[in-house]
């Protein structure tokens, strides 16, 4: 089956291309790439005034399947996924039950692919039920038929350093990342913004830059401990983006990719691009807006 | 420094500082087949009789006794070997030896087991043969047989079969050469001689 | 050799071809209807066992007594040590009572080097700490001679807790001086800092290095490690690195699997491997022992006292 899609503004940074041209598909696969291309008995999708790009991935997403299908469910976000040209989803284990055994991720990543319409790989929690205690049972989840290769307790930020620094070791095993919350829980209680001179005026509590970056800090430093594979969640000061690049000069393994309010993640071995910035819509947290950093 | 004349084997005029041969190939061959025969008479036949040779070179030279035994009487004479490096008396005074295989394929019980070793000497290395020995059950006798007594015994002991008395200084060494072990049969006395006195 | 044998890299590859000809020649001491030569008589060796270990204690004690030595066993439960002596005034005490060796195991890693300090006596490691345990190494490589002509590239894996082992320890150091090649296979969080410094190779899948081994070595996993958070549960702890017949089957037909004991069946390894008759030579091993700890103790007693 032959598709030409037509006249569109062809975007792909990894080939640091932005042009307009053609892009013939044929059978699944990208036949040729170019201007005038001849349709030669394809059929011809007009693209003119369309970005033409390679599927985006979005690494942290909430499709509340299992336990809260009243929200939202793997098929509707595929759907919403989809419609916004995302190929490939990564959902938090944060359902009910948590998605801290095989059976749970399994069940996800099956019930993603019944759908069908993007990829879905979950994302396994680090500890039981998220509660930052024991650590679950990361090598089954690797081993499974969801093939899980990134680890987190999304919202819950891990408190025990030793427990970090146990699951970045024992990750190590499975090539698999474990990827924090970065937030000292006893600095933000009751917090609604970021803690400031506005937050000051209005009268609203505040959550200090601090409680970020001492937690960056930590991990960082067990990253470089460890050897192990760390991803920092919802990186949101300059003093944190300070201590990453820090830890990058001093050139210790692994890369670390910190994800932003904006969802801009890279993951290594995945083909991503960051998503269009300045989002007015906030899912998850209150914005902890400090310095930000193109 | 001549040995005196009343030397048994007249071999004093030989034996200077360095080396000397005292036993050659042929001379030990003969002499272990004149034990043999000895062994025979004396126990009338080979009835019941065991060869055991105490490591090391006590060792092949019963398997060659134990052979030309089972020869002359026409019936298999076993033999076994026996290491006594636990049993030595003096243990503590010097690094600890090497250990060897003690095989022991028989029974004792009721066995008349002749001893079997290169130098018969201070008698130390028999004593404790004999010890090792009991510990494995109870010979009906237990005779000794000896390529070359050297004299100089410390203990009440004395060997039953010789092949060759040989009188020698403390200072000397006797070294047997066998060909299993050291390619080729012979005895060799090494060392200064000294006046000996007749026993 | 050295005067006391504390660390297995003490021994040079001769001293422990030495030690393990010399089992092979006391290990007949056991198949006498006596048991017994006179060697060591009249010398007393002190078992300081301040760690519950009766396989161990048991296998020194019956060593020493084959070769006609005194044996006193101190046990730290109900002794001088549990009313608060120390290490120290309990080795001065028995030095003042004249024994000639201290077989020592200890909870604390560098113990025995202490007691050295103290003592005239020979100093015997019989584990220390999570440190080293040469004795055991010692009777391991003992019973590969057994089954194999030489250790020269010999494959050799280790399994399992390496982290808080003091077999693995010693076994890495006394395998190496044989000139085998050694693989430490266990999850990322039971491995020590530095490890590839060792001269092992380290993996953490052990259905990739299982083919190619000669012999797999299994290590006790002690329950407690995982309510402590190294590895998430035992379940998946015996589903990664435990032993079982599947795995039996993939190695090469005839490699052998060794365990120095005591064994979680069902953790590390599956009953139906330990029970296995070809190739487990884990019931060997406790033999082996005796053997090899009566050839260490002539070896180190059998001469005269070394005057410091």
């Amino acid at each position: 089956m032959k598709l030409l899609l037509k006249g569109g503004r062809l975007v792909d940074p990894a080939s640091r291309t932005d042009t307009t041209a053609d892009v013939l598909v044929d059978d699944g696969r990208v036949a040729e790439v170019g201007p005038g291309l001849d349709a030669g008995g394809a059929e011809v999708v007009n693209c003119d005034g369309l970005v033409v790009c390679p599927g985006l991935v979005d690494l942290h997403v909430h499709l509340r399947e299992p336990g809260r299908e009243d929200a939202e469910t793997i098929e509707t976000g595929s759907r919403a996924a989809a419609l916004g040209g995302y190929t490939a989803v990564c959902p938090m284990p944060n359902t009910d039950p948590v998605a801290d055994n095989a059976g749970v991720v399994e069940m996800v990543a099956a019930r993603g692919r019944e759908v069908g319409l993007v990829d879905v790989f979950p994302v396994g929690a680090v500890t039981l039920g998220q509660r930052g205690s024991e650590l679950a049972e990361l090598g089954a989840m690797a081993r499974s038929a969801a093939a899980v290769d990134c680890f987190s307790d999304d919202g819950r930020p891990i408190r025990e350093a030793r427990l970090l620094r146990f699951a970045l070791e024992y990750a190590r095993a499975f090539d698999a990342v474990i990827a924090d919350h970065a937030e000292d829980a006893s600095l933000t209680d009751g917090a609604q913004m970021h803690e400031g001179e506005v937050s000051a005026m209005l009268g609203l509590a505040g959550w200090p830059a601090a409680a970020e970056e001492m937690v960056v800090a930590r991990d960082l430093l067990l990253a470089e401990l460890t050897g192990g594979r760390l991803h920092l969640c919802h990186v949101s000061t300059g003093g944190a983006v300070e201590l990453v690049r820090a830890a990058h000069f001093r050139g210790r393994p692994p890369p670390l990719h910190p994800d932003r309010r904006g969802r801009q993640l890279l993951r290594p071995g995945v083909q991503g691009q960051p998503a269009p910035a300045g989002e007015g819509r906030h899912r998850g947290g209150p914005p902890r807006a400090g310095r930000r950093h193109p | 420094m001549l040995s005196d004349a009343s030397t048994p084997c007249g071999l004093g005029a030989l034996l200077m500082s360095g080396m000397a041969t005292v036993l050659d190939a042929a001379d030990v061959q003969r002499a272990l087949v004149r034990i043999a025969h000895e062994i025979v008479e004396r126990n009338k036949g080979t009835d019941g009789l065991v060869v055991v040779g105490i490591h090391t070179r006590g060792v092949p030279l019963a398997r060659r006794l134990a052979a030309k035994l089972s020869e002359i009487e026409g019936r298999q004479v076993p033999a076994g070997t026996l290491d006594v490096a636990m049993y030595r008396d003096d243990i503590g005074t010097r690094p600890p030896q090497a250990t060897h295989d003690t095989e022991l394929p028989f029974d004792l019980a009721g066995k008349v087991v002749v001893l079997v070793d290169d130098v018969l000497y201070t008698g130390r290395t028999v004593r404790a043969a004999l010890d090792a020995l009991t510990d494995f059950g109870r010979p009906r006798a237990i005779q000794l047989a000896v390529l070359v007594d050297r004299g100089h015994r410390e203990l009440p002991l004395r060997a039953d079969y010789v092949g060759k008395n040989l009188p020698t200084a403390l200072g000397q060494a006797v070294r047997v050469q066998l060909a299993e072990t050291d390619g080729s049969d012979g005895v060799v006395v090494e060392g200064p001689a000294e006046k000996v006195v007749a026993s | 050799m050295d005067k006391h044998l504390l660390s297995a890299a003490d021994l040079t590859a001769n001293d422990i071809t030495r030690v393990l000809d010399t089992a092979a020649h006391l290990a007949k001491v056991t198949d006498r209807a006596i048991k017994k030569v006179p060697t060591l008589r009249g010398r007393t060796v002190c078992n300081l066992f301040f760690e519950d270990s009766t396989r161990t204690r048991i296998s020194f004690e019956l060593a020493a007594k084959r070769l006609s030595a005194d044996v006193i066993n101190f046990s730290a439960k109900g002794s001088s040590v549990s009313k608060g002596e120390s290490l120290k005034d309990t080795a001065i005490t028995l030095e003042a009572m004249g024994v000639d060796a201290i077989v020592i195991r200890h909870g604390a890693s560098g113990a025995p080097w202490r007691l050295a300090e103290w003592v005239e006596a020979v100093v015997v490691n019989a584990g220390d700490g999570t440190h080293e345990h040469p004795t055991q190494a010692l009777l391991d490589l003992y019973t590969i001679r057994q089954r194999f002509p030489g250790f020269d590239g010999l494959k050799v894996a280790i399994v399992g807790d390496v982290l808080h082992s003091r077999v693995a320890r010693s076994n890495v150091l006394a395998l190496t001086t044989m000139g085998a090649e050694v693989t430490l296979v266990a999850p990322p969080t039971l491995l020590p800092a530095r490890v590839e410094t060792w001269g092992a190779a380290v993996s953490y899948d052990l259905d990739a290095v299982l083919p190619k081994q000669d012999v797999v070595m299994m290590l006790r996993v002690q329950l407690e490690r995982q309510r402590a958070g190294f590895f998430p549960s035992l379940r998946e702890y015996a589903r990664l690195y435990g032993l079982d017949g599947r795995r039996l089957d993939a190695m090469a037909d005839h490699a052998i699997v060794m365990h120095p004991g005591p064994m979680n069946r069902g953790v590390e390894i599956a009953a139906e491997v330990a029970d296995s008759l070809e190739r487990s030579v884990i019931a060997d091993q406790v033999a082996n022992g005796i053997s090899v700890r009566m050839a260490l103790l002539y070896l180190l007693l059998g001469g005269p006292e070394v005057v410091p």
